[in-house]
């Protein structure tokens, strides 16, 4: 179904237009859980106003252009389509005595330690930021390595990628990170490794890490939603 | 494990932790083998051979295809760290092989490396869950059953009046949690989510009814009258969802029904092949002081009566109620609709929407059913009993949520213990994850690890925490005093921690300030 997902991308692409280059990243992730690693490897195209995001056989375009979101699925031939414009937050809303009680979202309080250890990532010098949240019912370690960049305004652009490729359990450390990351404005996050201590469960660790990040021109098509596919639910 | 049973009082032999320590420590740190198990591990490596050859006489009458049970692995967790490993393809390397033994024809593995000196006194009893543990050469995640092993008193099985803990209930345990394997690998079904879902006025009202139809129709010899009594069932459904739940809720229900009540249901269906059939045990009285073999099935049997009733009763755990209710709907399928398996599986559905389709009611007959509910059931006994209850959960949990000063949460996530099998629930209330205890939480004791009764309103939450707050905190005052021997990570050994309003006695501690969160966490259970 993939060859049906490439070839239908190929059919997208017409006449030769003028690519514009944009930054293709490839983030490699590992999960460890109960003994258990897996390893992802996401790869994205990034513009000012498009993204694609492709891990295994799951592709999401995004196009603020035209407001509208896509996730294929490649190996049925399937996507479906969301609009970008988020709903309005519903500030007063009454809390459901039915559903009380059994959802818990931590608000960890962070202590952030700029630390003295370097390292060179990718070619870049890169220094480690330690950070330490705790709640009520569980707890978590981060550690962010931030390299220098020479372009921030085109490479920063990767932060999100490399903490959507973590995948974290819960959103606090990525509402942390990214508030962390915008009072850094010369540096951008090449890799990270957290230590999640949830409430029940048991210890869960992620490492995450750029393999790939350049300027370069993409695939024509990249940022359409191939034809061929049918719409899913 | 979910519990109403009262406090535990662990019998200690005294010389129990230098014994162990001596026997057990050295061969640790040395890294060695150990060739042998304690005594009360080798009995349950015992009881789950039983349980494979019970199942090799029983498992294809029960669900057809069932049969590849011997290949789950099993993990086993014991309150001393050890880790028993069984049939896992690549078990992690803390996991050493046990030379001299099989169960079944699988290899059996330990882990020692977190032993503590905590002697295993029997009678033990485990609940769990088939999870991901491991991987294999290949990387591919390796489901296994993991069972937490406790004291058997500290195991509740929805009993009004427990039986004494037994081989038989933990075997019937085993099948339970393999028909769960059976599902995932061959019953697929929609996946909604698990229900998470409080009950109302309406929802504990009309339940109830629900279950006291199971009830009613499963007791019904006449098959005509069984059905209509199933009608019943469905209408009651009907209004109870239609009053408070929603569509993602009532197919969650469903969903959960089919899972916990067909695992019930292959427990049921095995201790009546076992009383139909000459089952031969394979392990002996010998080996076991605490198995019967199955001598004793109608004792098993009638406890299923029971908890669909104590079930349909409670107000406190709707999710509780998916066992026994899915568990009777297959009971009856079987009797009054042969073939309902195929049906359910080939349609992907589950047995209440399948009971649905078979038993389609007009709208003139549904009319006629519900003014037959409110005439036949006690609904306003119900609705009475169940008022007063509901009421003051809610007015609790309005008062506790608002409560602000200094945060204590006291933390026994590292010693694997939950709280709601060693904590009175007297005077408490069940809230999604919470147990809320308004008026202040009971003395907790655990093996070394004593609890005060907490002043003022508390939590347990999330299984290992108790949640409390000071209101009447000063600034500049301290928010607790710990003596004990201080260690060079900053934790504490044989500690005692005093708070305004609890005072906490433990072998090993660590505790964390954070701004108003003050954070206790008790690292072992044992010295």
């Amino acid at each position: 179904m993939f060859l049906f997902y490439i070839l239908g991308m190929l059919a997208m692409t017409g006449p030769l237009q003028e690519q514009q280059a944009a930054l293709h990243v490839v983030v490699e992730g590992q999960y460890t859980f109960m003994a258990s690693t897996q390893t992802t490897t996401s790869e994205y195209w990034i513009t000012d106003d498009k993204t694609y995001e492709r891990r295994g056989s799951r592709v999401t375009i995004s196009r603020k252009d035209r407001g509208v979101r896509w996730v294929i699925d490649t190996q049925k031939g399937t996507y479906s389509e969301t609009s970008l414009t988020s709903p309005a937050k519903n500030e007063t809303a009454v809390e459901d005595i039915h559903t009380a009680g059994f959802s818990y979202e931590p608000e960890f309080a962070w202590t952030v330690n700029d630390s003295a250890e370097t390292s060179t990532i990718n070619g870049r010098a890169c220094r480690l930021t330690l950070a330490t949240g705790i709640d009520d019912f569980a707890e978590m370690t981060l550690k962010l390595w931030l390299c220098h960049t020479d372009r921030p305004s085109l490479e920063r652009q990767a932060n999100g990628s490399v903490l959507d490729t973590a995948r974290f359990r819960y959103q606090n450390p990525v509402t942390f990170a990214t508030e962390l990351l915008s009072k850094r404005p010369d540096k951008m996050l090449m890799s990270l490794e957290a230590t999640v201590e949830p409430p029940i469960s048991p210890t869960m660790s992620h490492r995450v890490v750029v393999r790939t990040i350049e300027n370069a021109v993409p695939p024509v098509g990249m940022f359409d939603l191939p034809s061929g596919l049918q719409k899913g639910p | 494990m979910k519990t109403g049973e009262t406090l535990m009082d662990l019998k200690r032999v005294a010389i129990t932790g230098f014994l162990l320590l001596w026997v057990l420590f050295p061969a640790v740190t040395a890294g060695q083998d150990l060739k042998t198990l304690p005594a009360v591990v080798m009995t349950e490596l015992k009881r789950l051979d039983e349980t494979y050859r019970i199942l090799d006489a029983v498992s294809e009458r029960i669900w057809p295809g069932w049969k590849d049970y011997r290949q789950v692995p099993f993990l086993l967790e014991y309150e001393n760290g050890i880790r028993v490993l069984i049939g896992h393809p690549n078990p992690p390397k803390e996991f050493q092989l046990v030379t001299g033994f099989r169960v079944g024809d699988s290899q059996v593995f330990a882990d020692r490396t977190q032993l503590v000196a905590k002697e295993l006194v029997p009678p033990l009893a485990a609940g769990g869950g088939p999870r991901v543990f491991g991987a294999t050469v290949d990387g591919l995640s390796v489901e296994v059953v993991t069972m937490e092993f406790a004291p058997a008193n500290q195991l509740d099985l929805g009993d009004a009046s427990p039986l004494p803990p037994s081989a038989e209930q933990q075997i019937l345990i085993y099948i339970h949690e393999l028909f769960h394997c059976f599902q995932r690998s061959h019953l697929k079904r929609p996946f909604y989510g698990n229900l998470q879902f409080n009950a109302d006025a309406d929802y504990a009202l009309y339940s109830e009814i629900e279950g006291l139809a199971l009830h009613r129709a499963y007791l019904e010899s006449d098959a005509d009258k069984a059905k209509a009594l199933i009608k019943e069932f469905l209408v009651a459904r009907a209004l109870k969802r239609a009053a408070s739940m929603s569509e993602l809720q009532a197919n969650q229900e469903s969903a959960a029904e089919f899972l916990e009540g067909t695992a019930d249901y292959a427990q049921f269906r095995t201790l009546e092949m076992l009383k139909a059939g000459r089952f031969t045990p394979g392990l002996t009285a010998q080996q076991d002081p605490d198995y019967g073999g199955f001598r004793n099935v109608d004792l098993f049997l009638r406890r299923y009566h029971d908890r669909l009733l104590k079930a349909a009763a409670d107000v406190e755990w709707p999710l509780g109620k998916s066992y026994t209710y899915g568990c009777f709907q297959a009971l009856l399928s079987d009797r009054l609709f042969p073939g309902w398996q195929r049906s359910v599986i080939a349609e992907s559905t589950f047995i209440d929407k399948d009971l649905g389709k078979r038993l389609a009611l007009a709208p003139e007959e549904r009319s006629q059913i519900e003014q037959r509910i409110r005439e036949t059931y006690p609904v306003a006994e119900i609705r009475e009993r169940n008022a007063k209850y509901l009421n003051a959960r809610d007015d609790a949990y309005r008062k506790m949520k608002i409560r602000a000063g200094r945060v204590y949460v006291v933390d026994f996530k590292a010693t694997g213990q939950y709280l709601s099998t060693v904590a009175d629930k007297k005077g408490s209330y069940s809230l999604g994850d919470i147990q809320l205890y308004p008026e202040g939480l009971g003395p907790i004791k655990f093996d070394e690890v004593e609890l005060s009764r907490v002043t003022g309103p508390a939590e347990i939450n999330q299984s290992y925490y108790v949640r409390t707050i000071d209101t009447r905190v000063r600034t500049g005052t301290r928010p607790l005093t710990v003596k004990g021997t201080k260690q060079a990570d900053g934790s504490w050994k044989n500690a005692i921690v005093r708070t305004p309003l609890f005072r906490l006695k433990v072998p090993h501690v660590r505790i964390k300030v954070s701004g108003n969160l003050v954070k206790i966490q008790v690292l072992s259970r044992v010295k």
